[in-house]
C-alpha cells in the first residue's frame, strides 16, 4: 500500500493553502461571578474541541488565532457551571473577562452525571495530554463513575460496555482476572493488549509473558483508556493496543475523604472496598483496601482475595510533581475445571475437578516524576518494578491413557484416595522498567507542531517450573518430584529478558483543522530461556535477539462542532511469549520453530456529536498478521501453539449514543439515553503451512458483537438496562463447529449468546445504594473453551445473579 | 469533504483487497464425503464390530466351559477362540472413534507389554476395579494371553492352577466379560445413534468425521502398528531390543498373524473394501482418484497401494514367532519398520495434503 505517499502529497497541498494568514493575540480573564475572585486552573476550549489553555494564577489565558474570525469558546472549571461565549478576533491584544457561576451545593446524581459527561466530551478531543499524543488514533475512554453496574465484581461486560468490539471472557471469579480481546485477538488474560495501571506496566512480563494476572478493581477506577493498534509506537508493540487503568486521584478540596463500600451478592459474594483520599498543602494521597470472597456458582469453586493500594504525591511547585505508588494483591481460588459439551448441556454447574487451585501474589511499585520544563515542554519519568508469582495446581488429564482426554475422570480408589498426582506450575516474575517521555510544542512551517520523544528499558528475570504436585486435594503448592520422578511434564526454566526501545511521534498541524502524526519506534529485544525439560532433563537453552523498527502515520481532521475524522496505519509486532514457547499444560504443547508475529493495524473513522444529542464514534479497521500464532489441534495429547499463517481481520466498529432527554424534555431532573455499541468483524487465513487452514476464519471472532443499552434516571435514582449479543465464534484454526455430543475435545465453536443486565443506583446524602441483576434472562452460556488452565474445557459463565452494594462517603 | 473521501477511498481499496469470498466453506472440493462415510460405516466399520462382538461371545462361552471343566480340550478351544477374537480386534483397532474413543476401547483391550506382577497381585488380593486407568496393563487380550499361556510353563501345570483355585478362573472371566461388554456398547452405539451422527458430519474441520477417522487410521498405522508391534520390541531408536514387548508374548507364535491382519485391514480400509465381500466402495482411494492426485507422475492411490503391498510382502516373509526372530535376526525387523514407515510418510504428507485434512498428531520419535 502506498498510503504514506498519498498522504504525503496531500500534506504538501494543504500546507500551501494555509501558509499566509495574519494572526492576533487575545487574552481571557476568568473570575468568580459573585466574589469577583480570580479562578485559576479553569480550562478553555474551542467548540471544535481544540484545547486553548488553562488559566494561570492571575486567571489569564492567551489565545492566538487568525484575524477577523469568530470562535465559540467553552470555559470550564470544577465547581462552576460550564460557560460558552462567541469571541471575535477583531484586533490584537483585546481582552475578555469571563464570569463563571458556582454550582449549587445540592446536586442530583442525574445532574452530576450530565455535567461529567459534558466535561468529558470537552476533554476527549485533546490531541495531547501530559506527555502523550492521542492525535489520529482510535482512543476510547470509559468513565467508571458513570457506570451503573456490578462494580464490586468487576463485571467487564458492564464496565467496558462502551468499548467497541471487545470479546470478553465472562467467568465468575469476582473479576479477579480480566480477559478481554478484540479484533480477533485471544482474550485470555488480556495478553494481546499492553496493560497498564496509571501508565506503567502491570502484566507478568511485557514481552515474554504479557498476561495480566492482576486487574485493578473497578471500584477504585476513574477511567479506563483504550488506544487501539496504533498505540504500538508509543506504548508497546502489541496488536491489541493499550489498556490503561487510571485509578482515582486524591480529592483536592478535602484533607480526608473516607469511602466504604460493602457488597453482598449471589453465590456467597462478599466484598469490601474502603478508601481514604485527600490533599493537604503540597501532599496528596489515595489509598484503598479491597477484600473479596465468593463461592462461585459451580461446585468446587471459591475465591478469597486481598488487594491494597497506596499513592502519595508531593507537588514541589505547579511545575514539578513526584509521586509514589504501591500495589499488593494476593488471592487463592479453587477452580472447578472445564466441561465437555455433553457435560455442559447436562448441568453447567457441575464440576469434575475437585482439587484444582490457583494462587496469585502481585507486588507492584512505581515512582513517577513529572516536570514542566517550560510552558511548551513537559517531561515525565516512570520507574516501576514487579515482584510476583502465580501457582497453579490441579489434575488436568490422565496421562496413563495413550491419548489423554481433557474430560477424563479424576479417578479414586475404593478408599477415596486419588490415583493421580496433580500438575503444578509455578511462575515467578521479577522485573523492573523505566520510561521517560519528553514532549515539546514548537512551530514547523509557522504552524503548531508537537514532538514527543521517549525511551523505555525493561529488564525481566523470570522463572517457571513445572512438575508433579501431590496426590492430595488441598492447596499444597509444593513439588513432589522425588515421589513421582517419572512425571511426564517436568521443566525448569529461567527467562532473563531485556528490552530497550526509543520512540518518537510528531504532530504536524497544517491548519487549525488538519494534522498529520508520523511516528517511529525502535526496539531491541533479547529473549533468553535456559533450562531443562522432562522427564530426562533435556537441556534447552535459547537465545533470541532482534532489532525491530516500527513506523506509523496518523491523520486527523477536526473542522467544527465536535467532529473529528481520523485515519492511521501502524506496524505491530508480538514477540513469542513463554506461554508460546514452553509447555504449560499436559493438553497443550508448542511447536519448536515458533517465531514472532508481525503485521499492521489500520483505522479510519469519524466521531463527534450530532446536534448536541447524538454522539457517535464509528470506524473501519483492518489488521494484517504474518505468522499469526494460534491454537492448533496438532497432537493427540491436545493443542499446539504455532505460527499458523497469514491472516487478515477487518470490520466496522461503532458506538452511538442518543440522549433522549436532551432531545425531548430538556428537564435536567431526568436522564434517558440509549446506546448501541456494535462491531461487525470478519477474518480469513489467506495462507497457512497446514492443510485445511487457508480460507478458514480466525479464532475468537464473532461476526456480530453488540452491546446495547438504555440509561435512565430521575434526580438521585439512575439505572441501566444492557443487552449483549455475540454471534458464534470458532476456537481453532480448522473452524471445528459446535457439537452438542462432543465429549473428547476442547475444539468446537462457542455458540452465540445474549445476556441482559439490569442495574440501579440511588444516592441519599452520604449514602449510595447500588443493586442489580446480571444475566436477567438466566441464560446458560459460556465464553471460553480453555486449552489448559483453568480447564481444560468449557468454562461456564454465571447464571442469573444479584448484587447489592451500600456505599458510605464522608 | 474531498480529503475525507480520499482517505475513505484508500481504505476501501485496502479493504476490498482482503475481503473474503462468502461461499460455504464446508469442504473445498466436490467429492461426496457423505457417501464415503456411509460406505465406511455400513459396509466396513459396523460389520467389523459385529464380527468382533461375535468372536468375543464365542470366547466368553469357551472360557466359561474351560472354567467349568479345566481340561486340555477346553484349554485348546479357549486358546483358539482367544486368537480368533484377537484377530477380529485387529480389524476394528483402526476405528477408535465415537464410543470406542470415549470409552478408551483400545487402551483397555490391548495394552502391552502386560504388567504380570500387578495382575498376579490382583488375583491374590481378589480386589481390583478393572475400569480404573491404573488397571490398563492388567487386562484385555494380553491378560488372557498370560492366563491361558503364561501362568505356568507347561499345559499340565497351567491346568493344575485352574483346578486348584477359583481365583484365576474368576479373573479370566472378569477380563473376558469386560472385553465383551465394552465391544458391545460400542457396537450398540453405532447401531442406534452414532451412525447417523458420523455420516451427517461430512464437512471439513478438525472434528469432522472424515478428518478425524482419516487421522485415526494413520495414527493407528503409525503408533499401533509400526511403533507398538515392531519399533518398541526391536528398540528401534535405542538399539536395545525388548523382545518381551511383542504382541502376544506368552503365546509367541501368533505375533505375525496378528500383525499381517492389522496391515491388511488398513489396506482394505484405504481401498474401501466391504468387510464381508470383495466389493470396493467409495474410499480414500477413490477420493484421491477423483481429485486426480499424482505423485511423481503416477496416481497417488497406486503409489500408496504399492507401498502397502510391499509392507505386506515383507511381513509375510517374517517368522511367526517375533520374539525368537528379534533375538536371532533383528535386521529383518528394521527392514520391516522401514517399509511401514514409507507407508506412513506417504499417508501423512501426500495424501492428507491432497485431501486438505489437517494432521492432528505429531511425528512420533518414541519407537
Amino acid at each position: 500500500m502506498h498510503i504514506k505517499q498519498y498522504l504525503f502529497s496531500f500534506f504538501i497541498l494543504v500546507s500551501f493553502q494555509m501558509l499566509s494568514q495574519e494572526e492576533v493575540n487575545v487574552d481571557f480573564f476568568v473570575v468568580d461571578d459573585t466574589t469577583e475572585n480570580v479562578v485559576s486552573t479553569a480550562q478553555i476550549y474551542l467548540k471544535s474541541g481544540k484545547y486553548i489553555g488553562t488559566t494561570s494564577e492571575e486567571g489569564k489565558v492567551t489565545f492566538r488565532g487568525p484575524e477577523n474570525k469568530s470562535f465559540q469558546i467553552i470555559v470550564f472549571s470544577y465547581e462552576y457551571q460550564i460557560y460558552e461565549q462567541v469571541v471575535n478576533m477583531t484586533n490584537d491584544t483585546a481582552s475578555f473577562t469571563i464570569r463563571l457561576k458556582k454550582l449549587s451545593e445540592e446536586l442530583s446524581e442525574v445532574f452530576i452525571e450530565n455535567y461529567q459527561k459534558k466535561v468529558f466530551n470537552l476533554k476527549r478531543f485533546k490531541d495531547v495530554e501530559g506527555t502523550a499524543i492521542y492525535a489520529g488514533k482510535k482512543t476510547e475512554v470509559v468513565l467508571v463513575d458513570q457506570i451503573v453496574g456490578n462494580l464490586a465484581s468487576n463485571n467487564a461486560r458492564q464496565v467496558m460496555s462502551q468499548v467497541v468490539g471487545l470479546n470478553i471472557y465472562d467467568v465468575g471469579d469476582g473479576g479477579l482476572q480480566l480477559s478481554v480481546g478484540g479484533r480477533g485477538l485471544d482474550p485470555n488474560r488480556t495478553a494481546n493488549f499492553n496493560t497498564r495501571q496509571n501508565g506503567y506496566d502491570i502484566s507478568a512480563d511485557v514481552l515474554g509473558y504479557p498476561e495480566s494476572y492482576y486487574t485493578p478493581t473497578a471500584e477504585a477506577l476513574a477511567e479506563i483508556q483504550v488506544i487501539r493498534g496504533a498505540a504500538s509506537l508509543q506504548y508497546g508493540t502489541q496488536f491489541g493496543g493499550l489498556i490503561n487503568f487510571k485509578l482515582k486521584e486524591p480529592v483536592k478540596n478535602k484533607e480526608i475523604e473516607f469511602v466504604t463500600r460493602n457488597t453482598v451478592g449471589s453465590f456467597g459474594l462478599k466484598t469490601n472496598f474502603s478508601s481514604l483520599s485527600g490533599t493537604k498543602g503540597k501532599f496528596s494521597y489515595y489509598t484503598f483496601f479491597n477484600y473479596k470472597e465468593g463461592d462461585g456458582y459451580r461446585a468446587n469453586s471459591n475465591f478469597d482475595s486481598k488487594n491494597f493500594y497506596g499513592y502519595i504525591a508531593y507537588d514541589f511547585s505547579k511545575k514539578t510533581k513526584l509521586s509514589f505508588e504501591a500495589t499488593y494483591l494476593n488471592y487463592l481460588a479453587k477452580q472447578s475445571g472445564g466441561l465437555s459439551d455433553v457435560q455442559f448441556l447436562e448441568d453447567p454447574s457441575q464440576s469434575n475437578r475437585t482439587r484444582n487451585w490457583f494462587e496469585v501474589n502481585w507486588k507492584l511499585l512505581a515512582l513517577k516524576f513529572k516536570h514542566k520544563i517550560s510552558e511548551k515542554t513537559d517531561f515525565s519519568l516512570n520507574l516501576f518494578a514487579l515482584d510476583a508469582h502465580r501457582k497453579s495446581l490441579g489434575f488436568r488429564v490422565n496421562q496413563r491413557f495413550s491419548e489423554p482426554n481433557p474430560f477424563d475422570t479424576d479417578e479414586q480408589d475404593q478408599n477415596g484416595n486419588f490415583l493421580q498426582e496433580r500438575d503444578l506450575l509455578v511462575g515467578v516474575f521479577r522485573n523492573w522498567g523505566a520510561e521517560t517521555r519528553w514532549l515539546t510544542r514548537y512551530k514547523a512551517f509557522s504552524k503548531d507542531a508537537v514532538l514527543l520523544v521517549g525511551s523505555k528499558i525493561y529488564n525481566a528475570n523470570n522463572t517457571s517450573q513445572q512438575g508433579p504436585g501431590s496426590k492430595g486435594s488441598d492447596a499444597d503448592f509444593d513439588f513432589y518430584s522425588s515421589e513421582f520422578p517419572q512425571y511426564r511434564n517436568q521443566s525448569e526454566f529461567k527467562y532473563p529478558n531485556f528490552n530497550a526501545s526509543v520512540f518518537a511521534e510528531n504532530i504536524f498541524k497544517f491548519s487549525d483543522y488538519f494534522s498529520l502524526t508520523p511516528g517511529v519506534r525502535y526496539e531491541y529485544i533479547k529473549t533468553i530461556s535456559e533450562g531443562t525439560y522432562s522427564p530426562e532433563l533435556i537441556e534447552d537453552n535459547n537465545r533470541f535477539e532482534r532489532n525491530i523498527l516500527l513506523v506509523g502515520l496518523g491523520a486527523s481532521y477536526k473542522p467544527t462542532n465536535y467532529f473529528e475524522s481520523y485515519a492511521n496505519i501502524s506496524q505491530n509486532y508480538r514477540s513469542v511469549t513463554f506461554s508460546d514457547i514452553r509447555v504449560t499444560s499436559p493438553s497443550f504443547t508448542v511447536a519448536e520453530d515458533i517465531t514472532d508475529e508481525k503485521g499492521y493495524t489500520a483505522d479510519i473513522g469519524v466521531r463527534g456529536k450530532y446536534r448536541k444529542f447524538v454522539s457517535y464514534d464509528a470506524n473501519l479497521f483492518g489488521l494484517l498478521y504474518e505468522g499469526k500464532i494460534g491454537t492448533n489441534f496438532e497432537d493427540r495429547v491436545g493443542w499446539v501453539r504455532d505460527n499458523i499463517g497469514t491472516a487478515v481481520v477487518y470490520g466496522l466498529e461503532s458506538l452511538i449514543d442518543w440522549n433522549l432527554q436532551e432531545t425531548f424534555w430538556k428537564n435536567s431532573n431526568y436522564k434517558l439515553n440509549i446506546f448501541i455499541n456494535g462491531a461487525i468483524t470478519d477474518s480469513k487465513y489467506t495462507k497457512s503451512r497446514f492443510n485445511g487452514v487457508a480460507g478458514k476464519k480466525v479464532e475468537f471472532i464473532p461476526l456480530v458483537n453488540i452491546k446495547s443499552g438504555l440509561g435512565f434516571g430521575y434526580k438521585n435514582l439512575i439505572g441501566s438496562l444492557q443487552y449483549t449479543y455475540l454471534s458464534e465464534q470458532f476456537t481453532d484454526v480448522t473452524n471445528a463447529p459446535y457439537k452438542s455430543d462432543n465429549e473428547t475435545t476442547v475444539a468446537g465453536a462457542i455458540p452465540s449468546y445474549d445476556i441482559l443486565d439490569l442495574s440501579f443506583a440511588y444516592t441519599y446524602k452520604m449514602f449510595k445504594f447500588e443493586t442489580g441483576i446480571n444475566n436477567l434472562l438466566n441464560r446458560a452460556y459460556f465464553t471460553r473453551r480453555a486449552t489448559g488452565y483453568p480447564g481444560p474445557g468449557i468454562i461456564t459463565s454465571d447464571p442469573r445473579a444479584y448484587y447489592f452494594t451500600m456505599q458510605l462517603k464522608f | 469533504m474531498i480529503k475525507n473521501s480520499f482517505l475513505i477511498f484508500l481504505f476501501s481499496l485496502w479493504f476490498a483487497s482482503c475481503a473474503t469470498d462468502t461461499e460455504d466453506q464446508c469442504t473445498t472440493d466436490d467429492f461426496d464425503r457423505g457417501a464415503m462415510l456411509t460406505n465406511w460405516a455400513e459396509n466396513i466399520i459396523i460389520p467389523a464390530y459385529e464380527n468382533y462382538v461375535d468372536k468375543l461371545e464365542d470366547l466368553k462361552s469357551d472360557l466359561t466351559a474351560f472354567s467349568d471343566a479345566p481340561n486340555q480340550t477346553n484349554l485348546n478351544q479357549a486358546r483358539t477362540s482367544w486368537l480368533g477374537a484377537y484377530v477380529a480386534w485387529q480389524k476394528v483397532a483402526l476405528f477408535q472413534i465415537g464410543k470406542a474413543e470415549t470409552e478408551r476401547l483400545r487402551d483397555y483391550s490391548n495394552t502391552y507389554p502386560l504388567d504380570a506382577v500387578g495382575l498376579e497381585n490382583n488375583i491374590e488380593t481378589g480386589s481390583y476395579d478393572l475400569s480404573l486407568s491404573t488397571q490398563l496393563d492388567k487386562q484385555g487380550f494380553p491378560a488372557l494371553d498370560y492366563l491361558l499361556n503364561g501362568v505356568e510353563n507347561t499345559d499340565l501345570e497351567i491346568l493344575n492352577v485352574y483346578n486348584s483355585t477359583t481365583s484365576y478362573t474368576n479373573y479370566l472371566l472378569a477380563v473376558s466379560t469386560r472385553l465383551e461388554e465394552m465391544a458391545l456398547s460400542v457396537l450398540q452405539d453405532w447401531n442406534t445413534s452414532y451412525k447417523s451422527t458420523f455420516i451427517a458430519d461430512e464437512c471439513s474441520s478438525a472434528t469432522a468425521s472424515v478428518d478425524k477417522l482419516t487421522n485415526d487410521f494413520i495414527f493407528n498405522f503409525e503408533k499401533h502398528i509400526r511403533v507398538a508391534k515392531i519399533g518398541n520390541p526391536i528398540g528401534y531408536f535405542t538399539n536395545i531390543p525388548i523382545p518381551e514387548a511383542v504382541e502376544a508374548f506368552y503365546k509367541k507364535d501368533v505375533s505375525k498373524d496378528l500383525f499381517v491382519v492389522a496391515i491388511q485391514s488398513s489396506k482394505d480400509f484405504f481401498s474401501g473394501k466391504h468387510f464381508n465381500t470383495n466389493t470396493e466402495g467409495i474410499s480414500l482411494k477413490s477420493y484421491l482418484i477423483d481429485l486426480n492426485i499424482e505423485a511423481g507422475g503416477r496416481s497417488l492411490s497406486t503409489v500408496i497401494l504399492e507401498k502397502m503391498d510391499k509392507a505386506l510382502a515383507t511381513a509375510n516373509g517374517l517368522e511367526s514367532n517375533f520374539y525368537n526372530q528379534i533375538i536371532a535376526d533383528r535386521s529383518a525387523f528394521v527392514t520391516m519398520r522401514s517399509d511401514l514407515h514409507s507407508v506412513v510418510e506417504v499417508l501423512k504428507t501426500n495424501m492428507i495434503a491432497a485431501l486438505k485434512i489437517k494432521a492432528d498428531f505429531n511425528d512420533t520419535d518414541g519407537d
